[in-house]
């Protein structure tokens, strides 16, 4: 930060110098602010140049089986690694006993966003565990 | 920082300077968590952290710092004396306000492990536009320093425009990225968004012009009437429209809409953003 001597002096005559101008401390904390801004911003189109407009590709998996006085719940964690969010994301799971149908249970996440994960769970009264489940993603809009 | 400052300034009077700039801190964080609260309370404003095109998230934020550089020169944290005073408070009044989404987005829940890079950044700045104009706003608000200590000058007229234009984008910016703008534009006929554009027009001339608020401008007796309606109020209704279009646009409000529905969306947005810029004189 560079200043003529002259400007300085006619600044400093021009208002109350210690709390006008601007103390190390504050430049400082400025300075911080400056780099937040520019990291944010580079951030921001760094991401839109080079993050390609995927659709939302969604995983499930399941992460436990517990037993509640509701039923069983199968607690599972959805990842979306593509690069839109998906609004309203609708979640089935299903129990089959080889080729007949056991039982569906049904949820929605309301968003899912790009590169994220989000948690939920679906209740069964039939123990998972006799059965095979499988978790599959439906449908969504875009936000 | 010029060597001749620590010349000039002893160091008894740096640390009072410190000491006045800590208390601005404070006072900065408490005026982002008042004028942002709403924000940070409102799901819309979470979602559209990440799912809002980042370019326009970027554009957002970089024409935050020119208005919170304007602010500074008309209000701001404290009296300044040079420009580059009014660049330093705009950057730290930004990291005050980011801390204070980050801190607050944390606690609600908001914010937690798991979320992408692009979530939580997202989030953040988009918090951040509010918080910076509370926070530049919190001297102003709620300093404690008297009137008299300030030294700002008196509005130009393109002053006066740009204030007009901060207040719109302050109290629009409230508005545009829920849901419901877009549900009233909907509900709302044509001869319905034209009264509306014209009680706009109505409650802005009488906000400051007609009525006589504290820090209200009073007309000169040699101006007459229709050029104060036509100069300033017309001029900042459409600085208005002009505001709340881009909010709209900024958050994808208007994306795949018709011409009817943005035009009518803009209006009701618009309405807020004129009672935002008619007490902006007042507020800021």
């Amino acid at each position: 930060m560079t200043c003529s001597d002259a400007g300085g002096q006619e600044d400093a005559r021009r208002s109350q110098p210690a709390l006008d101008s601007t103390s190390p401390l504050e430049w400082i904390i400025a300075a911080a602010g400056g780099l937040l801004l520019v990291a944010a911003l580079a951030y921001m189109v760094v991401f839109a140049v080079t993050t390609p407009e995927r659709p939302p590709a969604v995983t499930l998996s399941v992460t436990s089986v517990t037993t509640t006085p509701g039923g069983y719940l199968v607690s599972f964690r959805a990842a979306n690694a593509g690069g839109e969010t998906a609004a309203g994301l609708q979640v089935s799971g299903e129990l089959r006993q080889g080729e007949t149908l056991i039982e569906t249970s049904d949820m929605s996440i309301d968003y899912l966003p790009q590169r994220s994960e989000r948690r939920g769970g679906l209740f069964f009264s039939a123990n998972p565990a006799d059965h095979q489940l499988s978790l599959r993603a439906h449908g969504y809009s875009e936000p | 920082m010029g060597p001749y400052m620590w010349r000039e300034i002893a160091p008894g009077e740096v640390l009072k300077a410190d000491a006045a700039f800590l208390r601005g801190l404070g006072r900065a964080f408490a005026g982002a968590l008042i004028f942002a609260l709403p924000m940070l309370m409102t799901m819309e404003m979470w979602w559209l952290g990440f799912y809002m095109e980042p370019l326009r998230l970027a554009l957002l934020l970089a024409l935050t710092v020119p208005m919170l550089v304007g602010l500074s020169r008309f209000g701001g944290m404290r009296p300044t004396a040079r420009l580059r005073d009014d660049v330093a408070d705009a950057l730290v009044v930004l990291l005050v306000a980011a801390l204070a989404a980050a801190v607050t987005l944390s606690i609600f829940g908001i914010l937690t492990l798991g979320m992408s890079a692009r979530e939580i950044i997202g989030k953040i700045v988009l918090q951040t536009v509010p918080g910076s104009f509370g926070a530049m706003l919190a001297r102003s608000q709620l300093g404690g320093e008297p009137e008299r200590e300030r030294q700002k000058a008196q509005p130009t007229y393109w002053g006066e425009l740009f204030l007009m234009a901060a207040g719109a984008l302050f109290l629009s910016f409230n508005m545009a990225p829920t849901e419901e703008m877009v549900l009233i534009a909907y509900k709302m006929s044509a001869w319905q968004s034209v009264v509306l554009a014209l009680v706009s027009l109505g409650l802005m001339h009488a906000f400051v012009y007609a009525l006589n608020f504290r820090g209200g401008s009073r007309r000169p007796a040699h101006v007459p009437a229709w050029s104060v309606f036509v100069r300033l109020t017309v001029v900042g209704y459409v600085i208005v429209l002009a505001v709340s279009l881009f909010s709209l646009w900024v958050f994808g409000r208007t994306d795949g809409d018709g011409l009817k529905e943005i035009i009518s969306a803009t209006i009701v947005l618009g309405f807020p953003g004129a009672i935002g810029a008619a007490s902006a004189r007042l507020l800021l």
